[in-house]
């Protein structure tokens, strides 16, 4: 089989690079079907569809969230809403599974070939670019292209067959596991708990999906952990808030939280979204990263492939541009959560004394960071000795 | 050799992403592991402990 572009992974990094691409192009993903299992609480920012140009579809999303509680070990509520935020636009929760699917499907039909249960296995360069091994049921098929794209999530197979290193080490990485939960009582807004008590160097969450059913779960630093990420989440639900609930779906996953790889970008090769680890490592957020990323990605393979220059030095303009978009952002995030991942429950219940009364421009990573440093002094100067 | 149960395993992939000898491949269906150096990392990893 022959193409010109070989996109590995079938999730937003790898459907956004295909719809962005004006060349032939192959989309292969191991599920049988797109978009399933979910691996994802599904919370957004707002601006999301805005920025990657693409309409959502009413199926897409499940809530609009119009609030944020972040909960310390005290217990204390700091409640972010229309009265907090002058811009209050909180984003929403999605429906992944529609939503991935979604995505490759706009993808199939702009033109791209869609293979599902089609596993990567290797790749190699050839004369003409690259040659990819892939497992389809029970054959073994050859691609032939000129430029592949890496999006297959946290697992990252491509980007190894052509030596880049992404194994994460356990500090950098979280385990996840997570309930869908009916017969809850929620609002329209997202739950935070912070502490070493629900999730060392992560968090807890319950994102509401329904009038009352939500994601609730929790992602844990494994090297501070002393349990199993499914022990916390456990744990978690003997909580009065979700007693009775009731469990419809078990999900289980892995979330980057390291700052993003250093090289993105081989010959014959771009890296995007979760496989290289573009993820905001305060939040475990990816889905805008990877989006934005593969959208990149799948513009440079095809001016790549209009000049016939597949080279590493004309493929480097990828990790320019994403470094533009967030790739500062996401560093000051990485040093954030080295700072944060410190704390010991007493701290953090004062740092979430000192912002009962905040009030904020707009809702988003950076504002929180922003006004809880403004507050805590010693913090920001503890972040300051990292970045510099 | 490190051995994933089955009967356990949510084939979440995140085994895959920790190995530092690359040995795991998590597919739709299977854990595979190859030439492993029992250095446990996985088994930290693991959300609900099927490796042992
Ligand atoms: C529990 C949990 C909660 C999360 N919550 C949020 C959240 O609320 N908000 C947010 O923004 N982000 C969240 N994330 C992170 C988010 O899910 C990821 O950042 C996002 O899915 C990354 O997209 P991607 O396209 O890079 O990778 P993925 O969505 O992981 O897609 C990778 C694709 O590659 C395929 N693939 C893998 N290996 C192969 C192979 N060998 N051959 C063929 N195909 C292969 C997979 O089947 C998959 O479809 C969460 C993650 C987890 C685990
Ligand atoms: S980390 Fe555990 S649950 Fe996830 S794929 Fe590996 S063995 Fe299975
Ligand atoms: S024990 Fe170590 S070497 Fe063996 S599979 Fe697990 S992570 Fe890899």
């Amino acid at each position: 089989m022959k193409t010109d572009l070989i996109v590995i992974g079938a999730g937003p990094a790898g459907s956004m690079a295909a719809i962005n691409s004006k060349c032939d192009a192959i989309l292969i993903d191991q599920r049988p079907e797109i978009g399933v299992p979910k691996q994802c609480a599904e919370g957004v920012s707002e601006s999301l569809f805005e920025k990657i140009g693409v309409k959502p579809k009413k199926e897409w999303i499940s809530k609009e969230i119009k609030a944020t509680y972040m909960i310390p070990p005290s217990g204390i509520q700091i409640k972010l809403d229309d009265k907090k935020v002058k811009k209050a636009k909180f984003g929403f929760v999605l429906n992944r599974k529609d939503f991935d699917k979604g995505l490759a499907e706009i993808a199939a039909n702009t033109g791209a070939e869609l293979m599902p249960k089609t596993r990567f296995i290797r790749a190699e360069r050839t004369e003409r670019g690259v040659k990819v091994y892939a497992k389809q049921f029970n054959k073994t098929i050859e691609i032939e292209g000129k430029i592949l794209i890496a999006c297959d999530g946290v697992q990252s197979r491509a980007a190894k067959s052509f030596g880049l290193d992404t194994t994460l080490p356990l500090r950098y990485i979280e385990s996840c596991y997570q309930y869908e939960m009916t017969d809850i009582e929620v609002e329209s807004a997202v739950e935070l708990y912070f502490g070493r008590v629900y999730a060392p160097g992560g968090y807890a969450w319950v994102f509401p999906k329904g009038e009352n059913s939500a994601n609730v779960g929790v992602g844990i630093v494994p090297s501070l952990a002393e349990k199993r990420a499914k022990d916390y989440l456990d744990d978690f639900l003997k909580q009065k808030r979700l007693k009775g609930g009731k469990i419809v779906e078990i999900n289980a996953g892995a979330v980057p939280v390291s700052p993003p790889m250093k090289k993105t970008y081989a010959n014959n090769l771009m890296v995007c979204g979760d496989a290289a680890r573009m993820v905001n490592p305060l939040t475990g957020g990816g889905i805008h990263t990877a989006c934005i990323s593969g959208s990149i990605a799948g513009k440079i393979a095809t001016k790549a492939i209009e000049k016939e220059d597949y080279s590493e030095k004309f493929l480097s303009e990828y990790q320019k541009l994403w470094r533009n978009e967030f790739g500062r952002e996401l560093e000051y995030y990485g040093k954030a959560q080295e700072v944060f991942i410190k704390l010991t429950d007493a701290e953090l219940d004062k740092i979430a004394e000192s912002l009962l009364e905040i009030k904020l421009e707009e809702i988003s990573t950076m504002e929180v960071l922003k006004a809880i440093l403004k507050m805590n002094p010693k913090l920001l100067w503890k972040l300051k000795s990292l970045v510099v | 050799m490190v051995k994933v149960n089955k009967d356990m395993c949510m084939l979440c992939g995140g085994c895959a992403s920790v190995c530092p000898y690359n040995c795991i491949t998590v597919t739709e269906r299977e854990v595979i592991i190859e030439n492993c150096k029992e250095c446990g990392t996985c088994i930290k990893f693991c959300p609900v402990g099927a490796i042992e």
